[in-house]
């Protein structure tokens, strides 16, 4: 195996954990707030005591989601990282070798 | 409406219970991945770091916030269905309810379901699954006291929950092939293990209310309150006692009052199981319905949980009915079939012509009712039962309650064991015997002229000594060898294995005290000569060992068993009764006293010859061979009188038949030891004393005859 194959294996494995395990999570987590937040309005409940809580229940998950919202992007840097990481390996291993 | 009260929609605010209980769920399940993931890169160095602590937060509240609103759930369901504040559809509830008000709600939100079980199934099992995720909820957060307040309330219902399920099954059941062994599904049993759970929580944590644990262990369906131990933690997860009330003057555990209702439903024909939905059965079907209903037979059940429970095996086996269930566990009570806990019998058709779909244990000695369409036995599981039997006299000797419980259960299982000849226990079985016989060495020895009732006393009549039992073990006049002591004996015996144990114990006894006498003399207030009743009990042994039939094989292995067993029971370490001093830890290893080669096999053509060279029940080294090791060990014979001695290896008595050259055989050359020491040092008169206390029990038991 080049040290080529070895740089796209590492960028396999972290797009593997990235779009295979992280972004999943990511999406469970989004849908499982998307379930809750129709069930809070006024036809549940009536009350004061009830509307701030669906206040602060709202503000809270709307920041949660914004991260999740967030994720794809941070995912695609990490998968960037990695490859930049290990080009630079590659690169001063050919100059070890020139040398 | 005001302040913290708010309107709500019954079944809306459940439906947002279940939505915040899968969103807690998803969170537990997905954010340490997330997080662990990208740490993992960030930390590396790879991709540009973002804040992840929002999630972190969430998975804080999450739980929190479901089992809030589950509880709100809880109320307004059960305000909703008492009309309490209700307007419209809309029933006002304070916003945050107290525990004690939603543990009641839910308490009766169960009792409500199960009443409408038959009627409505399907929102039955909805409202107590509801009722399962809040207690969950509160279970998972560990406070107690909901869960106490719950279980205070709502007792008698929880005890009744796996009739009511295995209704609510039948109710839906599409009545396949299979369904006939169906007593409570997959989705029945998470439901138990959840409430069974929250019960011993709280009965552990010491706030079961004596009318609440009334209630579950004297349930009218006790099958049905014990599926909740059975699918829920393992017994030692549940008290060890409970308050003293009215309703249990002892203060048992839980688990000993279930166990001594369903021994009192098994005697009266009561204990009912229900199995498939009424579904008729032929001889095809008989053993996967004896294995079912082995598998739910709620004495078993409670046999398992006692023994890791522990202090539930004392309690009952000491208790009221102790005697009983030792006749019952020992095969000792019926008249047909012994060894059987009774016979499942399917109930009557109805009028109808419909099969039952109950089964009802017949109790050993009992009639079956005539037009019974199916029966099957029910065997004991002879692991259950060995180990409950074993725990039940476990209780270290001593002057406290559980000394006197695990005492009395010794009585209790000394006094209903059948003699071999007529039921042969299994060896799992045998195995507490024997254990109960090592713990109880020298009362048995003690017992072998005692011709009162069994009893349990304090030693001497004092009230702070130590509790010691007191066997049957000799008639007025006549053979003693059909008393429970002698029975007890016999059983043990027959088991080769068990046989060359109980001899080791008795003799490394025999010459432990025989030292003790010789040497220190024997402490005040304890018996005054129990080397003596050591030989006394090593007679009542060999004669029993006499009554028993062996058939040729088995005699042989018996013999290598005996020496082999000696390292077995080494292992356990003798114990001793406390008041002639406490030699636990002076307990050598009865391998190490005899000399015994560790490897010695049991396969009867291969060693017979070196077994022979250890025949303990030649009638010289029965008593010579312990005395002088016993001796050798506490440093007695001076290094001068054993020197050169061929039959002294290490410090160990090696017996052999075989000679080195130019050497007598060592078996020969002890002989001839003894012969010149024990007349240099009169060891002879107790020698002799020994053999007349063996000889006594002899004739004892042979005077009308022997055999049992």
């Amino acid at each position: 195996m080049g040290f080529g194959d070895i740089v796209e294996q590492a960028v396999d494995d972290a797009c593997n954990d990235m779009y295979g395990t992280v972004q999943p999570a990511v999406d469970a987590i989004s849908a499982a707030i998307k379930k809750v937040q129709p069930l809070l309005n006024s036809g549940t409940w009536q009350g004061p005591a009830a509307t701030a809580w669906i206040g602060d229940w709202n503000s809270f998950y709307s920041g949660v989601m914004r991260l999740l919202a967030t994720m794809p992007g941070a995912e695609a840097s990490v998968i960037s990282g990695v490859r930049d990481q290990m080009e630079k390996i590659e690169k001063q291993q050919a100059e070890r070798q020139s040398a | 409406m005001s302040g913290g009260e708010v309107g709500v929609n019954p079944e809306l605010v459940s439906t947002a219970a279940s939505a915040l209980e899968n969103l807690r769920n998803v969170l537990s399940t997905n954010v340490p991945i997330i997080v662990n993931t990208m740490n993992g890169y960030w930390n590396s160095g790879a991709g540009s770091p973002v804040s992840l602590a929002a999630l972190n937060q969430a998975l804080g509240r999450s739980a929190d916030d479901a089992a809030s609103m589950r509880s709100r759930a809880s109320l307004a369901a059960d305000w909703e269905r008492q009309h309490v504040s209700l307007s419209g559809g809309i029933v006002t509830i304070p916003w945050n309810p107290s525990d004690a008000l939603t543990a009641q709600a839910d308490a009766q939100n169960l009792a409500a379901a199960e009443a409408e079980a038959d009627s409505n199934p399907k929102a039955a099992r909805t409202a107590i699954q509801a009722v399962q995720a809040d207690i969950q909820d509160h279970a998972d957060s560990g406070d107690k006291q909901w869960l106490a307040d719950f279980y205070n309330d709502g007792a008698p219902s929880v005890a009744n929950l796996a009739q009511t399920l295995h209704n609510i099954d039948g109710a839906n059941a599409k009545l396949d092939y299979q369904d006939r062994f169906t007593v409570l599904t997959k989705a029945d049993q998470q439901i138990l293990a959840t409430f069974g759970q929250g019960l011993a929580a709280t009965d552990k944590a010491g706030l079961l209310s004596p009318p609440a644990a009334h209630a579950i262990a004297d349930a009218p369906d006790i099958w049905s309150a014990t599926m909740l131990v059975k699918f829920g933690p393992p017994g030692s997860d549940w008290a060890v006692s409970e308050p003293k009330s009215p309703l249990n003057k002892q203060g048992v555990s839980l688990l000993a009052l279930m166990t001594q209702s369903v021994y009192t439903d098994e005697q009266n024909g009561t204990l009912t199981v229900p199995v498939g939905y009424g579904a008729s059965y032929d001889q095809q079907d008989r053993d996967q319905l004896q294995q079912t209903l082995a598998n739910y037979d709620p004495l078993q059940v409670l046999l398992t949980a006692d023994t890791q429970n522990k202090n539930a095996t004392w309690q009952v086996m000491g208790g009221p009915d102790g005697a009983g269930l030792a006749k019952l566990l020992l095969g000792n009570d019926g008249s047909y079939d012994l060894g059987q806990l009774g016979l499942w019998a399917q109930g009557e058709r109805n009028n109808e012509g419909l099969p039952s779909g109950t089964f009802t244990l017949v109790p050993p000695g009992k009639a079956v009712p005539e037009m019974t369409p199916m029966t099957v036995f029910d065997w004991p599981d002879p692991n259950a039962v060995g180990a409950f039997l074993n725990a039940s006299t476990s209780v270290p000797r001593g002057h406290n309650p559980d000394a006197w419980l695990s005492a009395e259960a010794a009585k209790n299982i000394i006094d209903n064991t059948p003699p071999s000849g007529v039921f042969q226990e299994d060896p799992a079985v045998q195995q507490a015997l024997l254990a109960t016989a090592q713990r109880y060495l020298l009362d048995l020895s003690e017992s072998t002229t005692y011709n009162g009732p069994s009893d349990v006393l304090t030693f001497g009549n004092n009230p702070d000594a130590p509790y010691i039992l007191k066997i049957t073990g000799a008639h007025v006049t006549g053979s003693s060898s059909d008393t429970p002591l002698s029975q007890f004996l016999n059983q043990i015996l027959s088991n080769a294995h068990d046989a060359g144990v109980l001899n080791a114990s008795i003799k490394t006894a025999l010459g432990r005290y025989y030292t003790i006498g010789e040497t220190t003399g024997f402490p005040p207030g304890g018996p005054a000569s129990p080397d003596d009743d050591m030989a006394s009990l090593l007679g009542r042994v060999t004669s029993e060992s006499g009554n028993i039939k062996y058939v040729v094989g088995t005699q042989q292995d018996e013999q290598n068993a005996e020496v082999n067993s000696m390292i077995d029971f080494a292992k356990d370490a003798a114990t001793w009764l406390p008041v002639v001093g406490d030699y636990a830890d002076k307990a050598e290893s009865v391998a190490s006293l005899f000399g015994v080669p560790m490897d010695l096999p049991t396969d009867n053509a291969a060693s017979a010859a070196t077994a022979n060279g250890y025949d303990f029940a030649d009638a010289e080294t029965q008593i010579n061979v312990p005395m002088v090791q016993a001796l050798i060990n506490a440093h007695a014979i001076p290094a001068s009188d054993l020197a050169n001695q061929p039959w002294l290896v290490n410090g160990k008595i090696m017996l052999s038949d075989q000679s080195s050259p130019g050497q007598q055989p060592s078996a020969a050359a002890f002989s001839t030891w003894w012969d010149q020491y024990n007349k240099v040092h009169n060891l002879s008169a107790k020698e002799a004393e020994y053999q007349h206390q063996m000889e006594l029990q002899n004739h004892q038991d042979a005077a009308s005859g022997g055999g049992s």
